[in-house]
């Protein structure tokens, strides 16, 4: 029996930004192979090109070199509107915030994707669902201003997960959430993961959150630092520490270099 | 589409949570909708009651019978004929009426003043000119037993009504201010008497075009002379009414023929004062003869088979006559200057309030997509195509403009309902909510709509999924945008260049301004105002702040950095205050040319058409008031010019010229000469040496401009005495003559023909002769200055009526007997003051319309504040955390308004000043002015529209302002957080 295609597959990924005279290179290089049913963090330091690398994951921006495939199929092939449909229905995204329309409801929010495609009235049958298992039958009418941070990205969750899609991406999930709710949407992350074997990609700078997940990527200065496992680490602490002696260790590096 | 559920939901959610600018828009559509409502209902009321008026226009009539002939002559019917239909069995009841244009005026009781009008102080209760408009009632003499329509008040004439008794048309009494009992003054060229109104008539509410012929005030009157030939036609004035001579036939037929003021009507007027026909005769001095005959048919005779009867009788006389009844009547109600007009106006404010609806419009859907940025952002991230975002901004600016449509139509129709009621004047009963109403306000919204989301449906599909990660730091592209202006400056000199410089055919500019460079200085002017309004902010931020004791810093790149923003609410504010600036410069500056200069005398009067003899003219000298040695004997003729083969040169519009003759010596040497003019070509020593001679002229500035004449070339004429003769003046210079035109129009120059080409200047000698004129009719008056003009005014009438009872010859109504000569006065100050009234009010009454689309402009103003207080709540929170008070936040949200409000004016002012300019330029190609363009930037009245500009902005931003003002600063932070 063969192994199933991996639903994600980054080859070669480059990414420059000019800024005024310079050029910036966000991503050299890199590449990444998402395995089916894994839970993958990516950590780095604010401006080692862990955003850069979530957006172009997700197709929202195309990279300067480089590949990237969903369920095999090579997203710069797409169109910009098969793109929105493709991902509109494979990829799952998840914002740090602004993930929900302010002037619509749960309900309405989460069905957003399926409204856009025109999806069938069966369809919506899937709302209950994802409404009961992220604990907001009791919010479906609320608007988001009326409800806490930690619910919003339920709502987002939800909406991510409306259409069942073969990927999810959380561009730091938990960044506007204390530490009770930062918890309880790992904690949700990893339960789609464990129990439905979904895949997830998560950007955080935050340890805590990286020790949800299977395996982390360390990038740092837009190419690969490390890779880590969670299992090879008891506590957050532990980890935190590692990426912390690994970051540093970098640096000197560059220094003595 | 699939997802139109969802986009539907989008919009109305979004609208649901920020009713404030959706409200704002709406009222602003609603507002233009009711503007167009406003107008175009009075087209369709007008469309909707053809039937009707046809039918009040007959009266109690079957049809009316009139002579064929162009517009303009002054035809009979043939008496014979007349007869001959008495006899028909078939008609029941035939009705001869004569129609004449006269003057009517109201006496005035003791100590009454009257509201000043141009046409008051020019005419007044002086005879009819050829110049003036015909706006009088006209005289219908009638010798109807029952009124043509049914009396609203008193009674029609009987037996026992005293001779000097008038009925008077309802609309007419409304006009002169009379109602029964009350005297009016009736004056033609002949007499002038006073009637007492005994009866008001209903006024039909239009009369037909029912010869398809030029409206009044258009065309030369002369169109009857014409005919033929091109000479004139002297038949009927051969053939004076020997009755009426009264002995003085001999000198009648010796005098120059005048061309009598026509009153243009085609069928019997409805604008009327009714006389009976002997006193019609009294007042026009010649025999009552039949224009209109007013037909009612026996029972069981139809028009159709009455005209099979009498087609051939009809085509033999002479004027050929036909037959007009309701159909033809009703068709003549669809082409009447009133349909027209209305026509006119309707397209006008639908332009207007289209311009209006894509700007409201574009400045929401603009701050929407500028405000919803990440919003888009994410939805185009996680579902969104470019074209479902497309769709929502379409959408949106759809639903605003049928919600503004919808509630505009209710509220034109309340308003025109409650309008009729309360305010009769501006709001006429019979208008309706008609099919053009519809349609023209339906078109005009939703075509205004998806214009107007063009350019944020662009923007809304370039916002890229990325921007919903985080706000994407961008630079200010106020370069960018300010490098627009490049292309702006070309755009906008294209217009000047191709009126000013551009060396075209006269055909070639006028289409090329029309159509390409007027929409290229429009489009320039956009381009430009992202510069006009960073360089407003930078020279008017710092001043403005410290008047309003603020931190310039915090007001210095408000407008710049919202530039979407700022362009949309000035373009919006533009749009009515730019139109009101380019129809204020160029009226004013239209207006210089025609006032009169410094060259005229103080008074022109006229002794026409009997004119003085020797002790007359002694008399005149003799008039207390009149400066020694003030006054200047004139031979005025009105001929036609003889092109010869080179024919009309194609910028004169006009056939004909005013010669003055005059004494060369007098009137132009020495170093206070009786005409102080400016010589722009030639010097006043030759010019006077070659008018003395008799063969040389002068000519006007404008019509050298028309003609390119040059000193030495020959300029003939046909004498209207003597058209089998040519008269040639060489022209010996080119002189300046503003406000030739009004003096010419109102004096009683205009001899013949309604519109003229130029004044010409000859010796006096050499005209009299030349044009077969006997005696002196016109004299050019300097006056001292502390004697009333009215008193010159009676001194001079005492002279003219000493040749009472003498007769005249006219070109259309053969010998006219004076009962009362006239001595017209026309005063020059009174001229400048009465063009200087007429202008303001056709100034301010083209304003109008722009200044409405203003004040709903101010809508858009209204709407930006609320986004940019929205957009700022965060910092506003910030300011008030940190010290400013409440006062100084609402005066810093003041600020921007008001800099709003400035950049609009700065805006406005070059587009109208450039607009203006080249209007003024554009005036010597037209035809009808070929002067230099004179330049005049009428600032006080411009400061009208800026000040209230500037109000409307401070009342737009004061809500947002308080609103702020009064918002805790934990709010603003919050409200402004939940927004990041």
């Amino acid at each position: 029996m063969s192994n199933p295609a991996p639903p994600l597959r980054a080859v070669s990924l480059s990414k420059r930004y000019r800024q005024g005279t310079d050029v910036v290179h966000a991503l050299q290089n890199f590449d990444l192979t998402l395995q089916a049913g894994e839970f993958l963090a990516i950590m780095g330091a604010s401006g080692s090109g862990k955003s850069t690398l979530m957006h172009l994951l997700a197709g929202l921006t195309h990279p300067d070199e480089g590949s990237v495939f969903v369920e095999e199929q090579e997203l710069a092939k797409l169109s910009d509107a098969e793109l929105t449909r493709f991902r509109r229905r494979r990829i799952g995204l998840v914002f740090q915030a602004l993930n929900l329309i302010p002037s619509l409801n749960v309900d309405e929010n989460i069905s957003i994707p399926l409204q856009a495609d025109g999806a069938g009235k069966n369809a919506y049958a899937r709302i209950d669902e994802l409404v009961d298992r992220l604990g907001l039958s009791g919010r479906r009418k609320h608007r988001p201003y009326a409800m806490s941070g930690g619910e919003q990205q339920r709502v987002a969750i939800a909406r991510a997960l409306v259409y069942d899609p073969a990927l999810i991406l959380a561009d730091e999930p938990t960044g506007n959430l204390d530490s009770v709710n930062s918890r309880n949407i790992c904690q949700i992350l990893r339960e789609l993961n464990q129990q439905e074997k979904r895949s997830i990609i998560v950007v955080t700078h935050e340890p805590e959150v990286a020790m949800w997940a299977d395996r982390i990527v360390v990038l740092k200065d837009g190419e690969l630092l490390s890779e880590l496992h969670t299992a090879d680490f008891d506590s957050a602490h532990a980890l935190a520490l590692a990426y912390h002696e690994m970051v540093e260790s970098a640096e000197q590096g560059e220094l003595t270099a | 589409m699939k997802s139109f559920s969802l986009i539907r939901k989008l919009v109305g959610s979004s609208m649901w949570q920020n009713p404030g600018r959706a409200i704002i828009t709406v009222i602003g559509i609603m507002a233009s909708t009711c503007a167009v409502v406003w107008i175009v209902s009075g087209y369709d009321a007008l469309v909707s009651q053809f039937d009707e008026n046809a039918e009040k226009y007959l009266g109690r009539y079957d049809a009316i019978l009139l002579p064929s002939a162009p517009p303009g002559s002054l035809q009979t019917i043939d008496a014979n004929l007349v007869a001959e239909l008495r006899q028909d069995p078939g008609i029941l009841e035939l009705n001869p009426i004569t129609q004449s244009r006269v003057s009517v005026t109201r006496v005035q009781k003791e100590r009454e003043t009257t509201e000043e009008s141009a046409l008051g102080l020019l005419v007044g209760s002086r005879p009819p000119v050829n110049g003036a408009p015909p706006i009088d009632p006209i005289l219908v003499g009638t010798p109807a037993a029952e009124p043509p329509y049914e009396m609203v008040e008193g009674s029609w004439f009987t037996s026992a009504t005293s001779a000097q008794s008038a009925v008077i048309s309802e609309g007419a009494a409304r006009q002169v201010g009379v109602t029964i009992g009350d005297d009016i003054l009736i004056t033609s060229l002949a007499n002038q008497v006073r009637l007492k109104i005994i009866g008001i008539a209903e006024q039909p509410p239009a009369a037909p075009s029912l010869r398809g012929g030029r409206p009044p005030g258009r065309g030369a009157r002369s169109d009857s002379t014409r005919e033929g030939n091109g000479k004139p036609d002297r038949q009927r004035s051969a053939a004076p009414d020997a009755e009426e001579a009264d002995g003085d036939t001999k000198q009648a037929t010796d005098s120059p023929r005048l061309g009598l003021p026509n009153a243009y009507v085609q069928g019997p007027a409805v604008s009327a004062v009714y006389v009976r026909p002997e006193l019609s005769e009294k007042i026009n001095g010649f025999a009552s003869t039949a224009n209109v005959l007013q037909l009612s048919f026996r029972d069981g005779v139809e028009l159709e088979e009455f005209q099979s009867v009498w087609r051939d009788r009809f085509s033999a006389a002479s004027p050929p006559v036909r037959a007009v009844g309701f159909e033809a009547i009703r068709g003549g109600m669809t082409s009447t200057r009133d349909i027209s007009s209305q026509r006119s106006q309707a397209w006008a404010a639908t332009g207007m309030a289209a311009m209006a609806a894509v700007f409201i419009i574009f400045s929401t859907l603009s701050m929407g997509v500028s405000e919803r940025t990440r919003e888009f952002a994410m939805l185009r991230a996680i579902a969104l195509t470019r074209t479902q975002l497309a769709g929502i901004i379409a959408f949106e600016s759809v639903t605003l403009a049928i919600l503004g449509w919808i509630s505009g139509l209710a509220a034109g129709w309340v308003m025109l309902t409650a309008g009729s009621q309360f305010m009769p004047e501006f709001f006429d009963a019979n208008v309706v909510l008609g099919r053009t109403t519809l349609l023209l306000t339906g078109l005009t919204v939703i075509a205004g709509a998806l214009g107007a989301a063009v350019l944020p449906a662009w923007r809304a599909m370039r916002i890229r999924s990325l921007e919903a990660t985080a706000a994407i730091a961008t630079q200010p592209r106020r370069f960018r945008w300010m490098s627009l202006a490049i292309p702006g400056l070309l755009l906008a000199a294209a217009a000047p260049v191709t009126v000013f410089l551009a060396p075209l055919p006269d055909a070639w500019r006028s289409w090329l301004y029309g159509t390409v460079t007027w929409p290229a200085l429009l489009i320039g002017i956009i381009l430009l105002t992202p510069l006009i309004v960073v360089l407003c902010e930078r020279t008017l931020a710092p001043p403005l702040t410290m008047l309003l004791g603020l931190d310039v810093r915090l007001v210095r790149t408000q407008l710049s950095s919202n530039l979407w923003r700022t362009i949309g609410a000035t373009l919006a504010l533009s749009l009515g205050l730019a139109l009101y600036a380019s129809t204020q410069t160029w009226g004013y500056s239209m207006l210089q040319p025609f006032l009169p200069g410094a060259w005229l005398p103080d008074m022109l009067v006229a002794f026409h058409p009997i004119g003085l003899d020797d002790e007359g003219i002694e008399a005149v000298h003799n008039v207390p008031g009149i400066e020694t040695d003030g006054v200047l004997p004139l031979a005025i003729e009105q001929a036609r010019f003889d092109w010869g083969k080179a024919g009309q040169p194609p910028r004169v519009q006009r056939d004909n010229a005013v010669l003055f003759g005059l004494d060369p010596e007098r009137s132009l040497a020495g170093e206070s000469p009786f005409l102080n003019l400016h010589f722009v070509a030639g010097d006043r020593e030759t010019a006077i040496a070659a008018m003395q001679s008799g063969d040389g002229c002068l000519i006007s500035e404008d019509f050298q401009m028309s003609t390119e004449y040059e000193i030495g070339d020959e300029l003939s004429f046909t004498p209207p005495n003597a058209p089998e003769e040519t008269v040639t003046y060489r022209i010996a210079g080119v002189v300046s003559l503003p406000g030739w035109h009004w003096i010419t129009k109102f004096s009683g120059v205009r001899r013949h023909f309604v519109r003229t080409a130029t004044v010409v200047f000859a010796s006096q000698a050499a005209v009299s002769r030349d044009f077969h004129l006997h005696r002196t009719e016109f004299f050019w008056l300097n006056l001292e200055s502390d004697t009333p003009l009215e008193k010159i005014e009676a001194n001079l009438q005492a002279i003219a009526e000493r040749d009472a009872g003498k007769s005249f010859q006219t070109e259309d109504a053969g010998t006219v007997k004076a009962y009362r000569p006239f001595a017209r006065t026309t005063a020059t100050e009174t001229v400048r003051r009465a063009i200087t009234l007429r202008a303001h009010d056709m100034i301010w009454g083209m304003s109008q319309l722009p200044l409405v689309t203003l004040i709903i402009m101010s809508l858009a103003v209204a709407n930006a504040m609320l986004a940019s207080v929205r957009s700022r709540r965060w910092e506003f929170g910030v300011l008030r955390s940190i010290g400013i008070t409440r006062s100084q936040l609402v005066r810093l949200i003041l600020a921007e308004t008001i800099l709003i409000g400035l950049v609009a004016c700065i805006l406005s002012l070059s587009f109208g000043l450039i607009a203006g300019w080249c209007g003024v330029g554009m005036a010597q190609y037209g035809g009808w002015f070929a002067g230099p363009p004179t330049f005049l930037i009428p600032w006080s009245q411009l400061s009208i529209g800026f000040s209230l500009t500037l109000l409307l902005c401070f009342l737009a931003g004061i809500w947002p302002a308080i609103q702020a003002g009064r918002t805790e600063p934990l709010k603003l932070l919050q409200a402004g957080k939940s927004a990041m």
